[in-house]
């Protein structure tokens, strides 16, 4: 009885003092050495200001420069001015490819990509609005504008531009074009702070919402869908050559969907938008965490990004031609595409532990 | 058997069933603001069952009711208002809302259900309630010391099976995944300093596993228990402060584990709502012919049905056969992919669908690393494309899992016509081996 007695108290004892203590050891032990952290601010500063910023001023320029080329072309309908003005397109257009995936935030409110990248382009409602009036701020009129609706006035043989109709609804769209993208950058100026600051991994933060925009839709409907997927028929098992971006000019998809896979790619890697120099990534903290978990990550997503651009490399410039006689080097893109989504919808994702769902969870 | 005729104050168990219902009433009012009743269960045109409750589906805009009701009985519990009624109703209502979806499964959802469908057979209104105020139920102060036992024997029995299952090399010797857990805090005031600390995931993983193992020993034993109880409130509020996607569980423990006191503080109630004057002293259980037969099947199944794991062959973080209802509790990172291949079996065309144009996120997430939940939704896509026309249809998954950090590798075998395949009791043999190994339990 009385040894029991004794064991009893030394365990209540024990247990007084270790319970604290474990709260301690796992609370607040000393002061910590802060060598070791990994700055995840700076990478979301870096992608800001080196790259989302950047393209949107980029893409101001060119569409500015797209603006003085049709204003020489209405004064002087000369062949070379159309040229110059086919050229400016298509720069505005690629620059268009580095922005387009920071489909968040300014550009999400602003509905930027309503005013620029819907394709195929409704050539029926184009032809009818060159009859008519029409506010291009409906949905109805958001695939009959854009670079698209451009391309389509500026390559098609059923339009004729001695119209005066013509250059009016050209205008009218590059009108809206340009003013969805001033809203955009100036927007940006307010929500810089709001997003530079959204800290953690949750949803609402810098990282989440990469994840839950760029990282993953983006590069899923926009990419791999809709530059390679549906042209290619990978889910109707019907190819759809009518649906390749770039459809007018005929020669620049390979040219269109290149630039957008290495904007892409430079959101990972942190590649400054301007010059191409390297800066802290999100790449890096996948390194970071890999150091942690004894993974090799950032190394396996690298070879993917490769081989995503190999494959898009390795095709002709005419998506259309390739639809309609080939379809299955589309799809093989899709599949290479689908692959890296694979990796960082799975491998990825867990090691940065980003929110993707947004309800309670407790079964993983 | 001397145990079953000792009695002893009803407060503690008038104070569970009090703080219970409040909780459960604001558990579900906050799923009503955060509109979850709308996006989980009235928007996706698909919901994953539970094996045998396919019956068991959303209602439409009537599932607004069915909040509706397991909110007012939740009420009914909490002041002890047509007591037996509003615990029944309640456990009803709150076990239907569960079974709607397996997506959504939770286990404190679960847990809910087991101690409600306990309430239901314990005198917890006979003290301290609206019904023993008001006279409809005969008042009491004391009833057998069982009945307010059973409550934390369910709670022991959750903190111990919670414990046993971090007993695994995974957890314990490379801190996973509390390794890539912990750093995604770095946000936190004071604590985010800490997240990167190579030490921090291990003493989180081994403090983790020795509280649920044992906190429950404390918490019993009454020289202990105010420690103990200081120690669950610490331990709660840390994670729900790392972890805010476990939702309303640790307040739940918090608040659930003051059942383990029989204290003054609890007769507190009997001050609210004081007793009828024709008071009985004692009282028993509801129906004990019958809660004599039920309770201790109930009682066993606490105890087995959480092992049954153990029956199956593979892996059981891997499998996830006999994984849920078993106390598996923020224990493991898995996340998966997956593309479902619709093939016309006849002409060999086929399609590669994206299972996301069919449910939302949550859902998606989670069929894609939980086998059973890919082979319902397979069966369901087969069904859409044979009502579209389609014969004889074959569906194929291409998926890729990660588990606790390791490289991905796809959960089901790809060659497989999930068409032909049967969900079960009995081992699922298409799920494809795992490449490594969880030493353990």
């Amino acid at each position: 009885m009385a040894r029991l007695k004794f064991t009893e108290m030394r365990i209540i004892k024990l247990s007084t003092l270790i319970l604290p203590l474990l709260f301690i050891s796992c609370g607040e032990d000393g002061p910590s050495t802060p060598g070791d952290n990994f700055n995840r601010k700076e990478v979301i500063e870096n992608i800001t200001d080196n790259l989302i910023l950047p393209s949107y001023s980029d893409l101001n320029v060119e569409l500015n420069e797209m603006q003085q080329a049709l204003d020489t072309y209405v004064a002087s309908a000369t062949p070379s001015n159309k040229a110059a003005l086919e050229s400016a397109w298509l720069d505005a257009y690629l620059s268009w490819q580095d922005a387009a995936l920071w489909n968040f935030g300014p550009a999400e409110d602003a509905g930027l990509l309503t005013a620029m990248n819907i394709y195929p382009t409704d050539t029926n409602q184009i032809l009818a609005n060159l009859q008519g009036s029409y506010d291009l701020n409906a949905i109805s009129q958001f695939d009959a504008q854009g670079f698209p609706g451009l391309e389509y006035l500026l390559f098609s043989n059923a339009i004729d531009w001695t119209n005066p109709a013509v250059s009016t609804y050209f205008q009218d769209v590059l009108s809206r074009m340009k003013a969805k993208t001033e809203t955009t950058i100036s927007d940006w100026n307010t929500y810089r702070s709001d997003f530079v600051n959204a800290q953690g991994t949750d949803r609402g933060s810098a990282f989440g919402i990469l994840f839950n925009h760029t990282f993953l839709p983006y590069l899923e409907v926009h990419n791999r869908e809709a530059k390679f997927g549906i042209p290619g028929g990978q889910r109707t098992g019907t190819p759809a050559p009518e649906k390749v971006e770039g459809l007018y000019s005929r020669v620049n998809s390979k040219a269109l969907a290149l630039r957008a896979f290495e904007a892409y790619r430079r959101a990972w890697t942190g590649m400054s938008h301007v010059d191409h120099t390297a800066g802290a990534s999100v790449l890096d903290y996948v390194t970071y965490m890999d150091q942690r978990n004894g993974t090799q990550l950032s190394g396996k997503l690298e070879s993917e990004l490769d081989d995503v651009q190999l494959a898009i490399e390795g095709l002709d410039n005419d998506f259309y031609s390739i639809a309609q006689t080939n379809p299955q080097q589309l799809n093989d893109v899709w599949a290479a595409y689908q692959v890296m989504v694979f990796t960082i919808k799975t491998e990825i994702s867990s090691s940065l532990n980003v929110t993707i769902s947004y309800v309670d969870s407790d079964g993983d | 058997m001397g145990y079953f005729k000792r009695y002893t104050h009803l407060a503690p168990l008038a104070f569970l069933r009090f703080a219970f219902g409040a909780l459960m009433f604001f558990a579900l009012l906050r799923s009503l603001l955060n509109n979850w009743v709308f996006e989980l269960y009235i928007e996706p045109q698909y919901h994953f069952h539970y094996y045998g409750f396919d019956w068991v589906q959303p209602l439409g805009e009537w599932t607004y009711l069915l909040w509706a009701v397991a909110m007012i009985s939740a009420i009914g519990v909490c002041v002890g208002y047509l007591y037996r009624l509003s615990i029944i109703t309640f456990t009803i209502t709150f076990t239907y809302i569960e079974l709607m979806d397996v997506a959504y499964y939770l286990n404190h959802y679960y847990f809910v259900t087991i101690l409600a469908f306990a309430l239901c057979w314990l005198p917890a209104a006979h003290y301290g309630s609206m019904d023993a105020w008001l006279g409809r139920a005969k008042s009491a102060d004391e009833a057998p010391r069982w009945t307010v036992d059973l409550p934390r024997v369910l709670v022991s029995i959750l903190y111990f099976f919670a414990g046993l299952a971090k007993m695994n090399s995974d957890w314990l010797i490379e801190a996973q995944p509390l390794k890539m857990w912990l750093p995604s805090r770095y946000d936190l005031p004071i604590l985010g300093e800490l997240v990167d600390e190579p030490w921090l995931p291990y003493a989180f993983a081994w403090f983790g596993m020795l509280y649920d193992t044992t906190i429950w020993i404390f918490l019993w034993w009454k020289r202990t228990r105010i420690f103990a109880y200081i120690t669950v409130i610490i331990f709660h509020t840390l994670t729900a402060i790392f972890f805010p996607a476990i939702g309303v569980f640790p307040y739940v423990m918090i608040v659930i584990t003051l059942v383990f006191f029989d204290a003054k503080w609890q007769l507190a109630l009997g001050k609210v709502f004081p007793s009828a004057p024709r008071k009985w002293h004692e009282w028993r259980t509801w129906n004990p012919a019958l809660a004599k037969f039920i309770l201790p099947v109930f009682l066993a199944w606490q105890i087995f049905y959480p092992m049954r794991s153990q029956l199956y062959p593979g892996e059981l973080f891997w499998t996830e056969q006999g994984f849920r209802f078993s106390w598996r509790v923020m224990l493991m990172e898995k996340s998966g992919a997956a593309e479902f291949k619709v093939v016309e079996g006849s002409t060999g065309r086929y399609v590669w669908v994206d299972p996301s144009e069919y449910l939302n996120e949550t859902q998606e997430k989670q069929m894609a690393f939980q086998p059973d939940l890919l082979l319902q939704f397979a069966h369901y896509l087969g069904s859409l494309y044979e009502e579209a026309g389609m014969q004889n249809p074959e569906v194929y998954v291409r998926s890729a899992v990660s588990l606790n950090a390791r490289p991905s590798q796809p959960i089901v075998d790809e060659s497989i016509d999930l068409m032909q395949v049967k969900d079960g009791w009995g081992h699922k043999k298409w799920i494809t081996a795992w490449n490594d190994e969880i030493h353990g339990w």
